[in-house]
């Protein structure tokens, strides 16, 4: 009788992690839902019902941490990290959250709770604002050919696709660009490399292009624009960049605009969408929890199926409201606008399906 | 005076017998017309008069109404007849019995104008030579089928979008124009063979309760085979942007380092459904592959660096000297090997020229090989083609499949709705591969060289 007990405990708990994967500021959102503070050094956090939150840095491989029997679930913070879920080595049974990643192909998983919207909602955001700002001028694209850039990539041809086809007066495309610098190849198969695709830049600013957006991460984008990295600033009149580039505040003196999905800017908290992202996907396992402390019989894949029958409110969210499979219907985006003075002008869009 | 019961009874009686003798002795009144067609099948029937004794049918061609042809149908009040496609009759009834015949019923008109429509479109206010080749084609294949005996085929050559919407949906009368009908919704419009993406496109993303059978003749593009009434007789962009992606895998093989290669998309409207369309496949394909070698950090599974080929550039192409002078700056910038173009075949000889030393692929369509003989230019074209007679062979296709499902319905079931229920369980083996809406592979694509001679298959060992 002893034996049965113990086991029964060991099967209520035998996943009981939750995994957090990406930035501070993520652990800061995430643990602010459960009222707990981020101490720098502390890895792990006991919540009541012998629930743990686990923090990990963003290059934690999240197809192996599914494996592991005692996690229940895992939030992943961006589509490369992300990503991994969808990969045959990946468990399928419990339940992954995104927090801020937009690649389109998270939304055929499952198991994948995104918490923002995906890149057709970024890429038609961009697409118009590109549109409102030079109204017809022919635009470049560099991407990053990976998960994130080259799913936002795809996304914006569709926008160029449909405004070509149906004759419409939004800018066409001048030519698209691929960057290999921090792609995961062998350095001879890096092709295009930032003297490369700083070269192709110069090539498109010839012909009088003179908007480019850029869809990859922060250190490809400091290659191309950072003097004392090698890069060249003054080839490109204007930067449109995805939410991979996150951009500090007069870091840049570039004409240069940044979305980021949307960010409340709460006093008191951290203004960035991994904080706000993290928070929400908090507050969606602490409701699962809450469901699942009336079973009988909890495991990781009803934990998933549990959480997928929930709904997020305005209310309760940071931001907004939310149901398995429909962060997409809403898409509300910060733009932050910087001119070569470092000026800094903050306007939001929305963009629904 | 008294009048007794008696005679009251007999005066009532007789009154009776007069006032009814009266009425009989009159023609009936004139019987309610009602006319159905069904394909060929049209009926025409009439309210019972009791005192009828037999009725006439009238009809007059509507040519030639003065040509009136009168039948006495004796009893009955219906009469159905499978008649000539062409038919056009004025028609009405006349009750009769022995006082005469009654006044014309309502006149009713029919014209049985069963027909298979053939959009072609034009470049510039002309046909193409590959369009003319495929319209007289299919004209050839059709006309001569014992389906015409049943369906004509009409020729509507398409100037440009603008036009394809009026005759599609028709002109409402107003002061410049003339009222005309349109095409969408006229049942005898039983099915549309369209000769191009865009086309085929625009037509069968009207939503229509009982739409046509579309036939594609050469349209490739992925998105026409999620229609519900569209059948493709090309293959599809799918299965070209694979056959393309083999070719250039092959040629990263042969090559000591990485194979760099670019794509051309055609960016004029008319070519662009295509060309986007076949990229997407194509980009799809390709990036399939180098996420898969991105996760083992480029190595093969033996362990080693492979080289692959490798998308360097996608740029837009619209014949303009600018984008030309973008290209040829961008493939000796990018140290590009290869190119893929994807559009007008009219536009590609000055891309071609001005880089004839890096490998071509061009798209399906119509180039000349001499023009490409000292240079590396495959081309994909349809599988097991004939190379010479690629748009000729796809119009025989589309004639035949539409032969096949005309000659399987019978005359009352030449209906848009039993056409394309019959279309798509009909399957056929044509000239250029197995052809049905079910077929999920209806074609495959080759690879030819161009020579001086000819375009030569190409045979991978």
């Amino acid at each position: 009788m002893t034996f049965f007990i113990s086991q029964l405990s060991f099967s209520v708990f035998a996943a009981n992690k939750i995994v957090v994967i990406g930035s501070e500021n993520m652990h800061k959102g995430l643990l602010a839902s459960f009222d707990l503070e981020h101490i720098p050094t502390n890895l792990s956090y006991t919540l009541p019902n012998n629930y743990i939150i686990e923090v990990k840095s963003n290059t934690a491989p999240l197809d192996e941490i599914s494996q592991q029997e005692d996690v229940l679930a895992i939030v992943c913070q961006t589509s490369n990290e992300c990503a991994l879920a969808l990969k045959d080595s990946a468990a399928k049974d419990l339940l992954v959250i995104s927090a801020t990643a937009s690649s389109r192909l998270l939304g055929d998983a499952e198991n994948i709770w995104r918490m923002a919207p995906s890149n057709t909602l970024q890429a038609k955001a961009i697409y118009n604002e590109i549109k409102t700002e030079t109204a017809q001028e022919p635009i470049a694209i560099i991407y990053e050919p990976q998960d994130y850039g080259f799913d936002l990539y795809a996304s914006m041809m569709e926008e160029v696709f449909f405004n070509t086809i149906l004759e419409n007066d939004g800018p066409k495309l001048a030519g698209a660009i691929p960057f290999h610098m921090n792609v995961n190849l062998d350095e001879t198969q890096k092709s295009i490399t930032a003297d490369k695709a700083i070269a192709a830049l110069q090539d498109f600013s010839k012909m009088g292009i003179k908007s480019v957006a850029y869809f990859g991460y922060r250190d490809g984008f400091n290659a191309l624009t950072d003097g004392t990295m090698g890069g060249n600033p003054n080839v490109v009149n204007h930067w449109y960049v995805g939410d991979g580039v996150a951009i500090q505040p007069d870091e840049k003196p570039l004409n240069l605009s940044v979305f980021k999905p949307y960010s409340p800017n709460i006093a008191g908290e951290i203004n960035t969408p991994a904080y706000y992202y993290a928070h929400d996907a908090g507050t969606l396992l602490s409701k699962a929890m809450t469901k699942m402390g009336t079973t009988t019989d909890p495991d990781r894949s009803f934990f998933l199926d549990t959480a997928k029958t929930l709904e997020l409110s305005n209310e309760e969210t940071k931001t907004g409201k939310k149901t398995f499979n429909t962060a997409d219907e809403h898409g509300v985006f910060n733009v932050d606008v910087y001119d070569s003075l470092g000026n800094l002008q903050t306007k939001q869009i929305t963009f629904t399906r | 005076m008294k009048i007794s019961l008696k005679q009251m009874i007999a005066f009532l009686l007789l009154w009776f017998i007069t006032i009814f003798n009266t009425a009989y002795a009159m023609p009936p009144l004139a019987p309610v017309l009602e006319l159905n067609t069904r394909g060929l099948e049209v009926t025409a029937k009439w309210n019972y008069a009791s005192d009828a004794t037999g009725y006439k049918l009238s009809y007059a061609p509507t040519n030639n109404i003065a040509n009136v042809t009168v039948v006495d149908l004796e009893e009955q009040t219906n009469i159905s007849n499978i008649l000539q496609n062409g038919e056009s009759l004025f028609i009405a009834v006349q009750a009769y019995n022995e006082y005469g015949d009654s006044p014309l019923s309502n006149i009713e008109h029919f014209a049985l104008n069963k027909r298979v429509l053939l959009f072609t479109e034009m470049v510039d206010g002309e046909l193409t030579e590959a369009r003319r080749k495929l319209q007289k084609a299919i004209k050839e294949e059709f006309n001569s089928s014992p389906a015409a005996e049943r369906v004509n085929l009409e020729v509507v050559d398409v100037p440009n979008h603008e036009h394809l919407a009026d005759v599609f949906y028709g002109l409402s009368k107003t002061d410049e124009k003339v009222g005309l009908r349109g095409y969408v919704d006229d049942p005898d419009v039983l099915a549309i063979i369209t000769t191009s993406t865009s086309m085929g496109l625009a037509i069968s993303a009207i939503e229509h309760e009982n739409p046509p059978l579309i036939i594609t003749a050469t349209a490739t593009s992925e998105i026409l085979k999620d229609k519900d009434n569209v059948l493709l007789m090309a293959p599809s962009n799918d299965i070209q942007s694979t056959k393309i992606h083999q070719e250039l895998s092959l040629d990263a093989k042969e090559s000591n380092n990485m194979y760099k290669y670019i794509i051309i998309l055609g960016d004029n409207p008319g070519i662009a459904i295509y060309s986007f369309d076949l990229n997407n496949h194509l980009l799809a394909t390709s990036y399939r592959e180098e996420l898969s070698i991105l996760s083992k950090g480029g190595k093969n599974n033996i362990g080693e660096v492979e080289n692959f080929a490798q998308l360097v550039g996608t740029f837009p192409y619209d014949g303009s000297e600018n984008s030309l002078q973008l290209i040829s700056n961008m493939i000796t910038t990018l140290d590009v090997d290869g190119a893929v173009y994807m559009g007008f075949p009219e536009q590609f000889n000055p891309l071609y020229n001005v880089h004839p030393e890096i490998k071509w692929i061009v798209g399906d369509g119509s180039y000349a090989h001499e023009d490409f003989a000292s240079g590396d230019v495959r081309m994909m074209v349809f599988g097991g083609a004939d190379l010479n007679n690629i748009q000729q062979n796809l119009g025989y296709d589309a004639a035949n499949f539409l032969e096949k499902v005309v000659n399987a319905l019978p005359d009352f079931e030449l209906e848009r709705d039993k056409l394309l229920q019959e279309a798509k369980a009909t399957e056929y083996d044509g000239h250029t591969g197995r052809k049905g809406m079910s077929v999920k592979e209806n074609g495959s694509y080759d690879v030819v060289r161009a020579t001086a001679d000819k375009w030569e298959l190409v045979q991978h060992p």
